[in-house]
């Protein structure tokens, strides 16, 4: 199978005055077309940091990140944003969803930066709204949804812009069990039914055993 | 995109409504005191009938003399007189026109004929060409001449307002008047000059030559005169001052003990205004100064507000701005919408500013528009202030306070692009 | 707590840095403002020492020779006569409680004249505001004596003696001196002319925006009334008081009624002005400049509440978990206020003290206009309270309603926010 994302000896240390910490430490992966895979470990152990190198959320400080065969490194600002929008999704575990814009104007958001027009736009949004479940929802604000429904408009977001990649960190972890599990079943037929690549960072056990592949961290090395 | 911008910058306006109004209140205030200064500054610079022509005017308000190769530095400091205008001034090659008047004619008893109670008016006395230096609008009948000038012939401009009061009507060219219980002609009638044209304003106006003007000595120098030279030209100023130069050499040969002195007039309208006492010079310097203090210190505490405020909003966001750079926005796409959220809350800051600054063009009337001198005269301030709220200035006061506003945002959300994106998406 | 306070500030710093300077400038211009107001309404208020209410000042004009009234060949005696007629006639009129002549001397004109005096070596320092007056000019003007008396000023007048303020008395009659009696002149020689003191008056100011007190009076005599029957008459001043009960419509009024009688020789009646209308026009200036710093001083405030509401509602929202923690922990609603204010009032301290070095470094550089009044340890400290408490206000009122909308949410909805 096709190789989707290929981390190459990844170290990332975080500096500051006094301290160094190694967030990564010679991390070798490589992440299949089409792969759910689950990355485990207790907290600080550098779960999230792989995910955002990953996402190009932040830069390793040595080795080299590959996406879809694209060398990450040498890319500019204008490139990674482009790059990000058209071949990443992410879903939070705070869902981070724009307060002061409403569920339809918050999942159109990737197009935005795509000059898609105003009416696609609208008709893309609706469409993947109604797939998540919430097209009696579009014109409410965060706000005034559940932690489940906003989760689920964020991860129409992540979809919208029909990426290869879904990047998922906790996305469940402020949820209770009945919303995870739609949550979670989101997940998989996102998976399932379109063949897109999803990394997800979780602590749940039972969540990550739902995936293909389950690798676990110890103080960012990766153990299994 | 623009129009998700603006969605999105009117959302969160709203959602803050407290917070908003503070800010916008802010941009107000500020553009509504800049339009407070612009404004003053205006009414007594801005050119308008019949002073039209200020910016290429200059004007000798007092005369100055001393003892010729003495040791008595005291001087007579006042207005000059007729003979002494006509040689030093009039005589004048250089300028389009020099018109000599009187300094302050007492006010004049007009009444018609026949009448018994007469009422009291504004009276100045000047030579032809003041009516070629300032731009009177004529209902009837025309301004004395040259000839009318020489010959001392009794002819007067009075203003509308004086011939609706005597004559019940307008149209009275031709007709006689009593002025001082003495007769004249009514030669034209104007419209009403504002109080606020500080050098063209009376209410009847009258041949120099028809009234003995209290001469006061030195040799001619000090008098009862004041002189307005129209330049033909702005750059033609430093040649004027200069040939006044030479013609007040040439005077002062003629003298034999006192010896005339310009103090570094004649001025332009701003330093005419501000030349108030006869035996100083206005120290500029320190007057402009002054005034760019008052003016720095008015814009710099707002825009120290504005900027705080815009700054602190934009780091509350920085999350949304992280968020959004994970889903694809360039450096570029973050810094335009903020460059159009500040811009809707400078324009709606702007709009209540220009509400604010016709009701401070109202209820400040009396101190941007009044002086003590035009309170002495009993004539009214005929100018509708709103008529100062000049479209440019408004909108250079609303690019100050955008420029302000999207500095202070473009800042924090500048640092975002820069930073990892992870570290703005989890910040607080 | 003091302590936790400070510690929250030294963590807002980055906020609080922008907030602290911009109370620093505005404490320091608003001291200036609230000083120079301070100092010209402390003046203002000051007893003036002659009243002006129904009070009239008229001039007389001069026919021009082309009038056909015209009267040829008047001699400079007749006209005198005519002046001092007019002078009576006007006094006739019922409706005029006193009148008199004057140069230069009637308030709120702009034109005075002034001269130095002198008595044996000693001599005042600056010239002093020389009115010449006929003797019911103090009646007019409702000038007195210590003891409250007009009539002692006129009769010195009448006896040809020279009435003079107590500043004048001070610096030519020191060591409690009486002056009353004693010799001046107006030239430093011992040919001069020497001239009685024949009372003191009480202080008579010039106007309410100058401290210029120091005055003598002398009476108008027919040598220099002659000086003015030419074309000069205009600049003599026939002031009038008018009794309350006739001061309405007065100038019309007096005009019909006087206009005949009036016309004395080649004189008529000429203009009649309002002397408390003269002195709004002439004081219009300075009123305006008050006006202009007043409202200055309500821009600058509400700028400074505007910035604190907007910089405390940031906070308190962005604290609302932790105002929450806090009144779940116990704490009162008043309590957590209490702790924001102390806040904005330590900031404000903080900035007023460099605020204070600055402006007592500036005094005593002279930088400050000391024409009304020295710069005291009075003048500025009571600049500073006045500063002080206007700030307070603006603080108190701005932190006031972010934090009190914060206090009100219960505490589990701010906890929640978390």
């Amino acid at each position: 199978m096709e190789t989707m994302i290929l981390l190459d000896k990844v170290h990332k240390i975080y500096r500051t005055e006094e301290i160094e910490t190694v967030a990564l430490e010679n991390v070798n992966l490589e992440v299949r077309k089409g792969e759910f895979l689950a990355v485990m470990g207790p907290s600080g152990c550098g779960k999230s940091t792989l995910l955002n190198v990953m996402g190009l959320l932040d830069a390793p400080t040595s080795g080299k990140v590959i996406i879809d065969g694209k060398e990450t490194a040498e890319m500019k600002d204008r490139e990674l944003a482009r790059f990000r929008n058209e071949n990443l999704g992410f879903v939070f575990q705070s869902f981070h969803l724009i307060n002061s814009l409403n569920v339809l104007d918050n999942v159109e958001l990737p197009l935005l930066y795509r000059k898609t027009g105003a009416r696609e736009r609208r008709r893309l949004a609706e469409e993947v709204l109604t797939r998540v479940g919430l097209s009696h929802r579009m014109r409410h604000f965060p706000t005034q949804l559940s932690g489940g429904q906003c989760q689920r408009v964020a991860i129409a977001r992540a979809v919208i812009g029909n990426p290869s990649i879904i990047l998922a960190d906790e996305p469940t972890g402020n949820l209770d069990s009945k919303m995870g599990a739609e949550v979670m079943d989101l997940l998989h037929k996102l998976n399932c039914e379109d063949g897109r690549t999803i990394v997800m960072v979780t602590h749940d056990e039972s969540k990550a055993k739902e995936t293909s592949r389950i690798i676990r961290f110890l103080d960012g090395r990766q153990i299994s | 995109m623009i129009q998700q911008y603006f969605k999105q910058a009117w959302r969160l306006l709203k959602e803050n409504p407290v917070l908003s109004a503070i800010s916008i209140i802010g941009t107000a205030l500020a553009i509504c005191m800049i339009m407070v200064i612009v404004m003053s500054h205006q009414v007594k610079n801005a050119p308008y009938p019949p002073e039209t022509n200020r910016d290429r005017m200059l004007y000798v308000k007092w005369m100055s003399s001393r003892e010729k190769n003495s040791t008595n530095t005291g001087s007579s400091n006042g207005p000059m007189g007729y003979g002494f205008a006509k040689s030093c001034f009039k005589a004048l090659e250089t300028p389009e026109a020099v018109s000599i008047v009187s300094a302050f004619a007492p006010s004049a008893m007009v009444a018609m004929p026949g009448q018994n109670i007469a009422e009291n008016y504004d009276k100045m006395l000047t030579d032809e060409d003041f009516w070629q230096v300032f731009d009177f609008i004529f209902i009837d009948g025309k301004p004395y001449t040259k000839a009318d000038v020489d010959a001392g012939l009794r002819k007067v401009v009075i203003t509308e307002k004086v011939a609706l009061k005597t004559f019940g009507t307008t149209i009275v060219s031709g007709q006689r008047i009593l002025i001082d219980y003495t007769e004249f002609t009514v030669s034209g009638v104007v419209k009403d000059v504002s109080a606020l044209a500080t050098a063209a304003y009376s209410q009847i106006w009258m041949p120099i030559t028809t009234e003995i003007l209290p001469e006061g000595g030195a040799e001619g120098i000090s008098g009862s005169c004041r002189v307005f030279i129209l330049a033909k030209h702005k750059r033609d100023f430093p040649a004027i001052k200069e040939e006044a130069e030479i013609l007040r050499k040439k005077y002062n040969d003629g003298t034999t003990t006192y010896e005339a002195f310009y103090r570094n007039q004649p001025d332009t309208h701003f330093v005419f205004l501000h030349r108030k006492w006869a035996n100083q010079e206005p120290d500029m310097k320190s007057i402009v100064r002054q005034s760019v203090i008052v003016l720095v210190l008015l814009l710099i505490v707002p825009a120290i507000n504005l900027s705080g405020m815009m700054n602190s909003r934009m780091r509350k966001r920085l999350s949304e701005l992280g968020v959004r750079r994970a889903f694809g926005a360039s450096q570029k796409n973050l810094l335009s919408q903020v460059m159009w959220e500040s811009m809707l809350q400078t324009l709606l800051g702007g709009a209540l500013g220009l509400i604010f600054s016709y009701i401070a063009a109202y209820a400040l009337k009396g101190i941007i528009y009044e002086n003590s001198d035009m309170a002495f005269h009993l004539g009214e301030v005929t100018l509708n202030p709103v008529s100062l709220l000049s479209p440019a200035i408004f909108l250079y006061a609303l690019l100050f306070c955008l420029l302000l506003n999207t500095l202070s945002a473009f800042i924090p959300a500048r640092n975002v692009s820069h930073k990892p994106i992870v570290d703005s998406i989890h910040s607080k | 707590m003091f302590k936790h306070i400070l510690t929250i500030i030294k963590n807002e710093r980055r906020q609080n840095i922008g907030l602290w300077i911009e109370l620093l400038i505005v404490a320091l211009f608003l001291w200036y403002i609230v000083d120079n107001v301070y100092v010209t309404l402390n003046n203002y208020y000051k007893p003036l020492g002659f009243d002006t209410e129904h009070t009239y000042i008229m001039r007389l004009g001069l026919l021009n020779e082309s009038s056909y009234e015209y009267v040829k060949d008047i001699s400079t005696e007749t006209a005198v006569g005519y002046l001092y007629t007019a002078l009576e006639r006007i006094q006739r009129n019922p409706m005029i409680e006193a009148a008199s002549i004057s140069f230069h001397s009637s308030p709120h004109i702009g034109s005075n004249r002034s001269r130095n005096i002198h008595r044996d070596t000693l001599s005042t320092k600056y010239s002093v505001l020389n009115r010449t007056v006929t003797p019911n000019f103090f009646r007019v003007f409702k000038y007195q004596v210590e003891n409250g008396s007009t009539d002692e000023l006129v009769q010195a007048l009448e006896r040809n003696e020279l009435v003079i303020s107590p500043g004048v008395a001070k610096e030519l009659f020191p060591h409690d001196e009486p002056p009353v009696g004693k010799q001046v002149s107006f030239e430093k020689s011992d040919s001069a002319q020497l001239y009685r003191v024949g009372a003191v008056s009480r202080v008579v100011r010039y106007d309410n925006f100058s401290n210029w007190n120091s005055y003598f009076a002398q009476r108008i005599d027919n040598d220099f009334l002659k000086t003015f029957t030419g074309e000069w008459v205009g600049g003599l001043e026939f002031c009038v008081r008018v009794t309350p009960e006739e001061d309405h419509d007065f100038i019309r009024r007096f005009r019909e009624n006087m206009t005949q009688q009036l016309r004395l020789g080649n004189y008529y009646l000429g203009e009649i002005q309002s002397i408390p209308i003269n002195k709004k026009a002439f004081q219009k200036d300075d009123i305006n400049d008050l006006k202009m710093r007043m409202f200055i001083v309500f821009f600058l405030l509400v700028n400074i509440f505007l910035g604190i509401t907007g910089i405390f509602w940031f906070r308190t929202q962005h604290r609302r978990s932790e105002i929450g923690l806090r009144v779940s922990l116990g704490d009162t609603p008043k309590q957590v206020l209490r702790k924001f204010y102390i806040e904005g009032l330590l900031l404000l301290t903080t900035a007023m003290v460099p605020t204070m070095i600055v402006i007592y470094i500036l005094g005593r550089e002279g930088i400050f206009a000391t024409y009304l009044m020295h710069f005291t340890p009075g003048r500025y400290f009571i600049g500073f309270a006045i500063t002080y408490i206007l700030l307070i206000i603006m603080i108190v009122l701005g932190i006031r309603i972010p934090a009190l909308k914060a206090v009100k949410v219960p505490p589990a909805t701010a906890l929640r926010d978390e």
